[in-house]
């Protein structure tokens, strides 16, 4: 292509007349969020890529309806999510955030990272285990909010498209989950110092 | 530590999930543009799609919105009344103020089922006999009688609209030239359309011109000087886009309910005697 990187738009018209390298170009630009949108909201690691994929040629097909001047990545996203929520619902799956608390601990940390001193190790892993606790006892809608948001960072727009909901009630659906989670982050601390005093 | 959580300022509680979704192990995102782009090529390369016919006649809106030029608006009712005066009523010219971009031989990044088959990067199908080509759809697979032109080098079946489509493709030979850069000189394609519903557009660029044309009694187009992008309705009411597969000029006719697509012939009058030669 031209010296200088097409824009999303530019490459979503050339797709739509019909030049797949364009549509490459998007797939390969949006592929890694696509697939963690798609294990978020499908809950299967396994399936994330299948279902990307599946949504990437949804995409394709879908592009005569996609409103030009308009942002590829939200529309990409909600495809996405859809497409690996009706997987999780025909695999009967509940959404779970497939990560156990214990892969989590001293593993995957990004590249790159300052390795922790063992007493920001040791108080991460904790904050994180108990994040993690206090999220598996939430609603799948409240976790959802809270993941796109901050696990992905992806922006209000992403996340509401994601989510399928108006992008005007992002804002008070992470709000109401964050309160929900104080609330479960509360309960798990009473009830860890119940289990303290049983085993004492 | 959960009361300090529980009760730490949103920006704290914030970093703290941030940190831990850059903790979680995620599924590893491998290279997706090569299965999908081999999917879509495996369907058709420049296909985008069949949707359903309230929203896809959006991009036709946007294409008209599109036509400026008043000329061609001029054309365009031209076209519209011409179509409707050939019983073709659902014939619609879209001219637009650019060429679209469309490169549907561009050569495929992913090696194609059938390389050896003549015409196997034009996504056409699954290359098949005649036999088998006429097994698979609910219409008279027909070919051109003629003198000189022989039988075609290869046939595709897609089933990409109801009842399918059939290709025909005739590599180059004395008489028939490819354009630069193909092998192909000629290529057929036999659809069943619906005859009263049936709508075909075709997207031209500036100089393109639409003609109307009478193949041995059936109504027709002759469309030269650029290249084209058809839609046209299937019997569900669906749109479907098809890129015209070799650039130049495209004799689009109906016969018998099937909607007949030559592109590649050199002149009109050639257009016109292999159409005609089609029993």
């Amino acid at each position: 292509m031209e010296g200088r990187p097409l824009e999303d738009a530019e490459l979503v018209d050339r797709a739509s007349q019909g030049d797949l390298s364009a549509y490459e170009e998007l797939v390969r630009r949006h592929q890694r969020v696509a697939v963690r949108v798609a294990y978020l909201a499908g809950g299967s690691a396994a399936e994330a890529e299948d279902a990307a994929q599946e949504a990437f040629v949804k995409a394709f097909r879908a592009l005569p309806r996609f409103r030009r001047g308009a942002p590829f990545r939200p529309w990409l996203l909600a495809i996405v999510a859809n497409e690996a929520r009706n997987r999780r619902r025909a695999a009967g799956r509940r959404g779970r955030l497939a990560a156990r608390v214990a892969a989590m601990q001293g593993e995957d940390r990004p590249e790159g990272d300052a390795a922790p001193s063992p007493e920001e190790a040791v108080l991460a892993g904790e904050e994180r285990q108990e994040l993690m606790g206090a999220l598996s006892t939430m609603r799948l809608e409240d976790r959802l909010v809270i993941a796109y948001r901050y696990f992905l960072e992806l922006p209000e727009a992403e996340t509401a498209a994601a989510l399928g909901c108006p992008r005007g009630t992002v804002k008070s659906r992470l709000s109401r989950a964050l309160g929900r989670l104080r609330a479960a982050l509360r309960d798990e601390e009473v009830a860890a110092a119940g289990e303290g005093e049983a085993d004492v | 530590m959960s009361r300090r959580l529980a009760e730490a300022p949103d920006p704290d509680l914030a970093r703290a999930l941030v940190e831990l979704g850059r903790s979680l192990p995620m599924p590893a995102a491998r290279d997706l543009a090569g299965p999908v782009s081999a999917r879509l090529r495996a369907e058709g390369p420049s296909r985008p799609g069949v949707v359903r016919l309230p929203v896809a006649l959006r991009p036709a809106r946007t294409l008209r919105r599109a036509a400026v030029l008043a000329a061609a608006l001029l054309v365009l009712a031209g076209g519209v009344a011409v179509a409707g005066r050939l019983g073709l009523p659902g014939v619609r010219i879209i001219f637009s103020k650019t060429p679209p971009s469309i490169s549907p031989t561009s050569p495929p990044t992913h090696a194609s089922p059938t390389p050896s088959a003549p015409g196997s990067a034009l996504g056409l199908g699954d290359p098949v006999s005649l036999k088998e080509a006429q097994a698979a759809v609910p219409f008279s697979v027909r070919e051109p009688s003629l003198l000189g032109l022989g039988r075609p080098d290869a046939i595709y079946v897609r089933q990409d609209v109801p009842g399918g489509r059939v290709s025909l493709v005739y590599l180059a030979r004395p008489g028939f030239l490819a354009p630069a850069g193909s092998d192909v000189a000629l290529l057929i394609t036999e659809l069943q359309g619906r005859t009263d519903r049936a709508l075909v557009g075709k997207m031209l660029g500036p100089g393109a011109l639409a003609e109307p044309v009478d193949v041995r009694g059936d109504p027709g187009l002759w469309l030269h000087g650029a290249t084209h992008e058809v839609f046209f309705l299937d019997k569900e009411g669906a749109i479907v886009t098809d890129t015209v597969r070799l650039a130049g000029n495209v004799l689009l006719w109906r016969h018998d309910g099937v909607l007949l697509r030559l592109e590649g012939p050199a002149s009109k009058a050639q257009a016109l005697r292999l159409a005609a030669s089609i029993g």
